[in-house]
């Protein structure tokens, strides 16, 4: 009890100082604008502000910092329901069911459930984070390489399910076309050089970034333009925020998604993106509307915003106990506490007991000021999806080629983002869902490292690795998976047959 | 309307914070930019960030710091060299990446040579244990259970510094039997692997292990250094040299992650880089981010860096050779020297460093 | 997005109106698809079968290629199959016909679609050249007009302003690197 009254002394000398309270609001909106514009990440304005925030006490760029975070993490939401492009690979699985939304004239209804989920999940991490830390950081040191590899090989299986009512098939193709991009490249273990036919650039890989916003921004613009009337947005804005009655039998899933979210914050490697998925997925076939799921449903936004804001929670456990960060933008802001001569690790506590209670309250004012931001912007920002899109997609363009270039600086990623856009146009015109696609080269490497080095660590035996309790877990999840798949599969063929049949 | 003032109000109060001071300019045209070779928040990122900030602060300009990862750091120093050596972009990354730059044909434009130089800290590398998962509680423990075969030596990334560190100390050490590697992607996992006991040994930059040593969860047994490192009043850790005269050959390769800039830029600029970087390596801030992170401030910059820095790039080649690594160029094709053979007069006939 | 069919010349085998979803039509698109796969999967298999190998096949670089080049062969087989019970092969003749590729490249959605991507195309390799706030508002103004998207008044207006708005937010404000 009285470490939540250290907390709470903590919040109310934060909101006491009106430079903080300045910093949580600026950062916060700083960190949604930066979310909305596709393929600028939480990670890269982390980055960039680093300096920034040096010159500030540590309080203040604690503050400062985790705004941004939270609000990049959220703003991404935005740009997926209105132009369904999503804003940051974390908000790819809202396109899906956002962007329905928003056709269907609820758009702002759908940002609003969006920003609400990011608070409630933000909140909800930080709950655990608060509470269960103690316990939860040896989660992360449970999980080895073999564990990462097979949690990374559920989550590319997952991709036969994502393509909602389409052939599971083409899910796969994508997710493993997906992984086998991320292939490119000099590998992480002995520097090889796979398929880089002697380029310099491509030894350096496949960017995500991208890849990210050419698959899903550039293939969006050609797809809507090249219609001879492109589609319309019409009817009012609505309301904003969804009435009580709708969230009270979303509770489970938002309890089920935060919980999610939490987990993979925990396990390092697997960041923002993978909650959501996984989240979207587990909601997809354990909701009683699942059927309901791509067609526009306030649940399938729900699932995966809750999970991706619980992230955050979930990867200070390892950060701060372990001095491990749990997805890329903690990495950052480790780097930046390291700055500010805050070691986190097992001596944190010793020698800045007042640091996790510190971040706590920071979180909570940076998930406040995301929330007031998000709900005060919705009706401004809805108000774009009315724009002709034969206005809205070229403004984009150059959007685009500032998000490709700064993930790596580099002319060729955009010329990348380009040819990426191609393919994910002509694979959108055959029927293929794009979402595997990012999974698998999120995933790819990730499933492609621990694996082998999981053979490294047990010399070549898999007798080792049939050892651990965790992996048993996830190898019966992931031939659930198959499974099902197959199963899907060969059902959704037998009624094309039967169509033909008929026919 | 409102909501527009409002952001307006918050954007503009967030922009307050970044309006810098500025008067006679180093850079005049424009702002330079350090690009990282390895993605954010990384060690070598973590590393140059604060020298970049502490030089920004003397220079009273903005110094953009800007990650751009890919082959160990080959992507950003191919494209620094590709741009106008006008001083303006910058390049950092670990001092034990020119290896590979060389070997593996990646960065043929970015070998050492071609930069100046500028090293703020380095880290000792060190051996941690979990006694209580490993049953290795002393040197000898290890040594045997090496020779064995029975203990997996868990290292960041082959082919740089800590990996030539463990190769150096098995010669050393007489252990005849390859060492079963497993890479971790960062030192700070592989001490975490130590603790689980899913390696038995951890071969690490100290930096990244000093709390777990500290507060007891792994034993450091030596460090690469050639004192004693007292950490706490029970923990004093021994230097390799004291383990006994064979262990005295093995080279002093820790690790540094520069700041470099291409030898031709203009020399106005270079002067600057070089009195800032200096002025930097003074201050307080860097002494404390060193002691915090277990490094040590050298402030090591012209021809001594040089020296040092092609040292290194010569040693690690070999290493990489050795290890079955260099992906296409044996070192001796190169005249690279191993590291008993090298000779700094020469190189430096050989290169035209200057 | 309906699956405008690349083809755009109207209906596949499949027999006219009925359920007839995106994927029947798409019989000829599969058949094509599949053997790309399989070739795809064939050279990946061979290309890591050829990479080097340390220690062990399965630390090796080349054991997640090989295994996806099996896989992707798998899925050609698998696509080739039920692209075939809705008559594949023979819709994959008809969309490579020459009447066919004919009118396809005469179809107004291509042209459009085709004249997008090449002003995008141009504005992606001129980057390096120009400044980009000109660059951005050439772009802007001529898709703009192209598509005829507003009262020329507007798209000048648009044009101009939006990449200088875009310029001072990301450069000046967020430091972002720029092209």
């Amino acid at each position: 009890m009285e470490y939540f009254q250290y907390i709470g002394g903590m919040f109310s000398s934060m909101l006491r100082d009106p430079y903080i309270v300045a910093l949580i609001f600026g950062g916060s909106v700083m960190g949604l604008l930066v979310g909305v514009i596709p393929g600028l990440t939480a990670t890269m304005a982390l980055a960039l502000l680093i300096n920034i925030s040096y010159g500030m006490p540590l309080e203040r760029a604690v503050a400062f910092l985790l705004a941004v975070y939270v609000g990049a993490t959220s703003g991404g939401l935005c740009a997926a329901i209105m132009i369904n492009i999503p804003g940051t690979p974390a908000a790819a699985a809202t396109a899906i069911d956002g962007f329905q939304l928003a056709k269907q004239g609820k758009g702002g209804l759908a940002i609003g459930t969006g920003f609400i989920a990011s608070f409630i999940g933000t909140l909800f991490s930080i709950f655990i984070m608060l509470t269960l830390t103690p316990v939860l950081y040896k989660l992360a040191m449970k999980f080895g390489h073999w564990e990462t590899f097979l949690l990374a090989l559920f989550g590319i299986m997952i991709c036969g399910s994502l393509s909602t009512d389409k052939d599971p098939i083409k899910g796969w193709i994508v997710g493993f076309l997906g992984f086998a991009l991320s292939m490119v490249g000099m590998e992480e273990i002995y520097a090889f050089p796979r398929f880089t036919f002697g380029s310099l650039q491509l030894k350096g890989g496949i960017p995500l970034i991208a890849t990210l916003i050419g698959v899903f921004g550039i293939s969006e613009v050609l797809g809507v333009l090249q219609e001879s009337i492109p589609y319309k947005i019409e009817g009012k804005i609505g309301r904003i925020i969804p009435p009580l009655s709708v969230f009270k039998p979303l509770l489970p899933a938002t309890i089920r998604s935060g919980i999610i979210g939490v987990i993979i914050g925990i396990v390092p490697g697997a960041g923002e993106d993978v909650g959501a998925w996984l989240s979207y997925d587990l909601g997809k076939r354990r909701s009683k509307e699942g059927h309901k799921f791509g067609t526009g449903s306030l649940e399938g936004v729900l699932c995966p915003e809750v999970a991706n804001n619980a992230v955050i929670g979930g990867a200070m456990i390892p950060l701060l106990t372990l001095a491990i960060p749990g997805s890329p933008p903690a990495a950052m802001f480790l780097a930046a506490m390291n700055l500010h001569g805050v070691r986190p690790g097992p001596m944190l506590n010793i020698e800045n007991p007042e640091f996790l209670p510190m971040v706590g309250a920071a979180l909570i004012c940076a998930s406040c000021a995301m929330l007031f931001w998000g709900l005060l912007l919705a009706k401004p920002m809805v108000s774009v999806l009315k724009i002709k899109r034969e206005i809205l997609l070229p403004l984009v363009v150059p959007l685009t080629v500032i998000g490709a270039y700064g993930g790596g600086v580099r002319i060729f990623d955009v010329y990348l983002m380009l040819f990426a856009g191609v393919v994910g146009y002509l694979l959108r015109q055959m029927d293929y869902p794009l979402a595997p696609l990012v999974l698998g080269l999120i995933l790819g490497p990730l499933a492609d490292v621990s694996f082998r080095q999981a053979l490294m660590q047990s010399r070549g035996s898999f007798i080792p690795l049939m050892q651990r309790p965790i992996g048993w877990i996830l190898m019966l999840a992931i031939a659930w998976l198959v499974w099902s798949g197959v199963k899907r599969a060969v059902e959704y063929y037998g009624k094309q047959r039967e169509a033909i049949k008929v026919g | 309307m409102r909501k527009l003032v409002l952001v307006a109000a918050a954007l503009a109060l967030a922009a307050a914070a970044f309006v810098g001071t500025a008067d006679a300019k180093v850079w005049e045209k424009g702002t330079p930019t350090v690009y990282v070779g390895f993605g954010a928040g990384g060690g070598t990122d973590t590393a140059v960030r604060p020298l970049v900030v502490l030089m920004q602060k003397r220079l009273g300009e903005t110094i953009n710091v800007v990650n751009m990862p890919g082959a160990s750091g080959a992507v950003a120093a191919e494209d620094v060299m590709g741009k106008p050596h006008d001083g303006y972009s910058l390049f950092a990354t670990g001092s034990g990446c020119f290896g590979g730059y060389d070997v593996n044909d990646t960065s043929p434009n970015g070998l050492p040579w071609k930069w100046w130089g500028f090293h703020h800290i380095q880290g000792p590398a060190a051996f941690v244990v979990n006694p209580e998962k490993s049953g290795i509680n002393t040197v000898d423990d290890l040594i045997k259970a090496l020779q064995a075969g029975k203990a997996s030596v868990g290292v960041s990334s082959l082919g740089a510094g800590i990996h030539a560190f463990v190769e150096a100390f098995a010669k050393a050490a007489g252990v005849t039997t390859p060492i079963n590697y497993v890479t971790h992607g960062g030192d700070g996992k592989t001490c975490v692997a130590v603790m689980a006991g899913d390696v038995e040994v951890g071969s690490i930059s100290f930096s990244a292990g000093v709390d777990y040593v500290k507060s007891g969860q792994l034993k450091a047994l030596f460090l690469n250094r050639r004192d004693p490192l007292q950490l706490t009043d029970k923990v004093t850790i021994p230097p390799i040299t004291s383990l006994g005269p064979q262990y005295s050959s093995i080279p002093d390769l820790a690790e540094t992650w520069p700041v470099m800039i291409p030898r031709d830029a203009p020399k106005e600029i270079v002067d600057a880089v070089q009195e800032a970087f200096i002025w930097a390596c003074q201050q307080k801030e860097m002494k404390d981010f060193a002691e915090q992170m277990g490094y040590e401030v050298i402030t090591r910059y012209g021809e001594d860096a040089d020296r040092v820095l092609d040292y290194q790039f010569c040693a690690y080649a070999w290493v990489l050779q050795d290890a079955g690594l260099a992906q296409k160029v044996n070192p001796k094709d190169h005249n690279i020297p191993r590291a008993e053979d090298w000779n700094w007069d020469s190189r430096k006939a050989l290169y035209g460093y200057k | 997005m309906s699956g405008a069919n690349a083809s755009g010349s109207g209906s596949g085998p499949g027999p006219g109106p009925g359920p007839g979803p995106g994927p029947v039509k798409l019989a000829g698109a599969d058949f094509i698809t599949a053997i790309f796969l399989l070739i795809f999967g064939a050279a990946m298999f061979i290309g890591a079968m050829n990479m080097k190998i340390y220690q062990f096949f399965f630390v090796s670089p080349g054991f997640f290629p090989a295994i996806l080049g099996v896989l992707f062969v798998l899925f050609g087989l698998a696509l080739l199959y039920t692209s075939s019970i809705r008559g594949g092969a023979a819709d994959a003749r008809r969309l490579l016909s020459a009447s066919n590729l004919r009118s396809f490249i005469a179809s107004p959605v291509l042209k459009k679609g085709g004249v997008v991507f090449l002003l995008i195309l141009g504005y992606v390799a001129l980057l390096g050249e120009f400044d980009f706030v000109l660059l951005s508002a050439a772009y802007l103004m001529l898709t703009f007009f192209f598509l005829r998207a507003a009262k020329w008044y507007w798209i000048i207006a648009v044009s101009v302003v939006a990449p200088v708005l875009v310029q001072l937010l990301f450069s000046n404000i967020f430091r972002i690197p720029m092209p």
